[in-house]
């Protein structure tokens, strides 16, 4: 059984002014995704897949459908249940999200106090995450003494502090270089082969789900239009629809009016 | 000079009440704008309670009563403060006045400082397991921190200024003493005295405000 699982899920907003149109963000939207895969997602900006993600940890409510994470049905659960599901999957950000006010100590304990971890436990774990992402000198900084890469690292062993089986990564890298990315994504490899974490990644860097993931979906306008093994996708594209001058990787694309952005897939979405 | 030598007594009594009515003030007006600007903060839309009909009811409720000019407000409030402190006047009745007048303006400070906590950021918290009552006391408030003190540091010296027509309702304080013995007994060297103490006053709060703001925000 996967351990994520989405079947038909539909997440409408009402429309922002009297007599708009409803946007559907997510739209009829079947998923599994398999413990110990990294599952890659890539689409345009405005794709549903933020979205997406937020439904996992029920950040946001479903419409419709059904999310199972780990066999329990998300959409039924109580604030409580919700509380407790989400201590099991961590999350990253593209802003990382640090508490300002917490040291990089506090930022990592704070999943942890909420999870009503003993004091003493708090402090092992704490040194123990901050070892293995590499920032064990930094405890008692604060967040707006850290570089990208390092406040990114901090999100990593905050996310993981409550040892999660699933870790949502919404754009972890889009705010880093291109050097700093590239060890963020290893880190997060780690994360995967060393405590058997199941990893969403979310992206619209083509390089992010090359190196990392190990199946991809392509979703467009709410839904998923494409997925499979990285392999697969890449090499048999099923809507062979590319310019010569594209790489395969841009195939995967649909294409869009005015759009011939290509290269490595689609930076400059965000 | 003559004239204010032998009121020196009175004007430190007078500078103590000042202090006494402020204090008390911010203590009270100061949780309770807490309690108030929380409110409005959490119930607003895409916020961690959000409750329009709540809401809706806490805004209209601090835009009736935040813009009355304090003197008509202690007049009017007058009866309620009677019926809930047992007394109409003196520095008792000016308190609870001070203080339900001070709660409304202070909700909107408090509201607006935490509105300046990046959404992310409770967010993560939310992904973390942490309930909602728990973001909004070990993180909305110590996220707000430094701009929060700076906004109540804004307040005790406006508490200073309308504690002043304390004198209205049989109240002490600099007003009644600038008034009474300056004013009125044509002695302006007196109410220079009273001024320049307030001025002292409103410079040392000012000074311990932007100092713990400063280690709030460590910078
Ligand atoms: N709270 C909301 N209210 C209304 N519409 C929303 C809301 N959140 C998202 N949407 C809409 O849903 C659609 C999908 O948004 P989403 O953030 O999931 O896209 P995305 O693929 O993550 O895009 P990006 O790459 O820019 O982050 C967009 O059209 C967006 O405008
Ligand atoms: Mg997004």
């Amino acid at each position: 059984m996967p351990l994520i699982s989405l079947r038909d899920v539909t997440k409408s907003y009402p429309p922002s002014q009297r007599g708009g149109a409803v946007v559907h963000a997510v739209e009829g939207l079947n998923l599994d995704i398999e413990a110990g895969d990294i599952y890659g997602i890539i689409g345009y900006s405005g794709a549903g897949k933020s979205t997406l993600v937020r439904l996992i940890n029920a950040l946001e409510n479903a419409t419709s459908g059904s999310i199972l994470v780990d066999g329990d049905e998300v959409t039924r659960m109580k604030e409580g249940e919700l509380r407790r599901l989400r201590l099991g999957i961590g999350m990253i950000f593209q802003q990382f999200n640090l508490f300002n006010s917490k040291t990089v100590a506090g930022n990592v304990a704070y999943p942890l106090e909420v999870a009503k971890t003993p004091r003493a436990d708090i402090a092992l774990r704490v040194a123990e995450l901050l070892d293995f992402v590499g920032l064990a000198d930094k405890a008692r900084n604060y967040p707006e003494q850290l570089s990208g890469g390092q406040k990114q690292r901090v999100g990593i062993a905050r996310a993981l502090a409550t040892s999660p089986r699933i870790l949502l990564a919404d754009e972890a890298t889009s705010a880093l270089d291109p050097e700093t990315t590239h060890e963020v994504l290893e880190l997060l490899k780690r994360v995967n082969t060393e405590f058997g974490v199941t990893i969403v990644v979310i992206t619209h860097e083509m390089d992010v789900i090359q190196t990392l993931a190990t199946k991809v979906a392509v979703m467009d306008g709410g839904r998923i239009v494409e997925q499979g093994d990285v392999f697969d996708v890449f090499s048999k594209p099923k809507e062979r629809r590319h310019s010569a001058s594209c790489r395969p990787s841009c195939r995967v694309f649909p294409p869009r009016p005015n759009s011939s952005r290509c290269g490595s897939g689609i930076r400059g979405a965000s | 000079m003559d004239d204010l030598i032998p009121l020196l007594p009175k004007l430190w009594e007078a500078s103590y009440e000042t202090l006494y009515i402020v204090g008390l003030s911010l203590i009270f007006g100061g949780l309770g704008g807490l309690i108030l600007g929380l409110g409005l903060y959490t119930t607003r839309s895409n916020s961690l309670f959000s409750n329009r009909p709540v809401f809706g009811v806490l805004n209209v409720l601090v835009n009736v009563f935040r813009p009355i000019p304090f003197i008509i407000f202690l007049a009017a409030a007058q009866p309620l403060a009677r019926f809930v402190t047992g007394t109409g006047i003196g520095n008792t009745a000016i308190i609870f006045t001070l203080s339900l007048a001070a709660a409304f303006g202070i909700s909107r400070i408090v509201e607006q400082n935490l509105l300046t906590v990046q959404p992310g950021v409770i967010e993560a918290a939310r992904s973390v397991g942490a309930s909602r009552s728990r973001i909004m006391l070990t993180l909305l408030i110590p996220e707000a921190l430094g701009p929060l003190i700076l906004g109540y540091t804004f307040i005790v010296v406006a508490l200073v200024d309308m504690s002043a027509v304390a004198g209205y309702v049989g109240g002490g304080g600099l007003g009644t003493f600038a008034i009474q013995y300056g004013y009125r007994q044509f002695h302006p060297v007196v109410t220079w005295a009273a001024v320049l103490v307030i001025i002292v006053i409103v410079q040392l709060v000012q000074f311990l405000g932007n100092y713990l703001a400063r280690k709030a925000l460590r910078r």
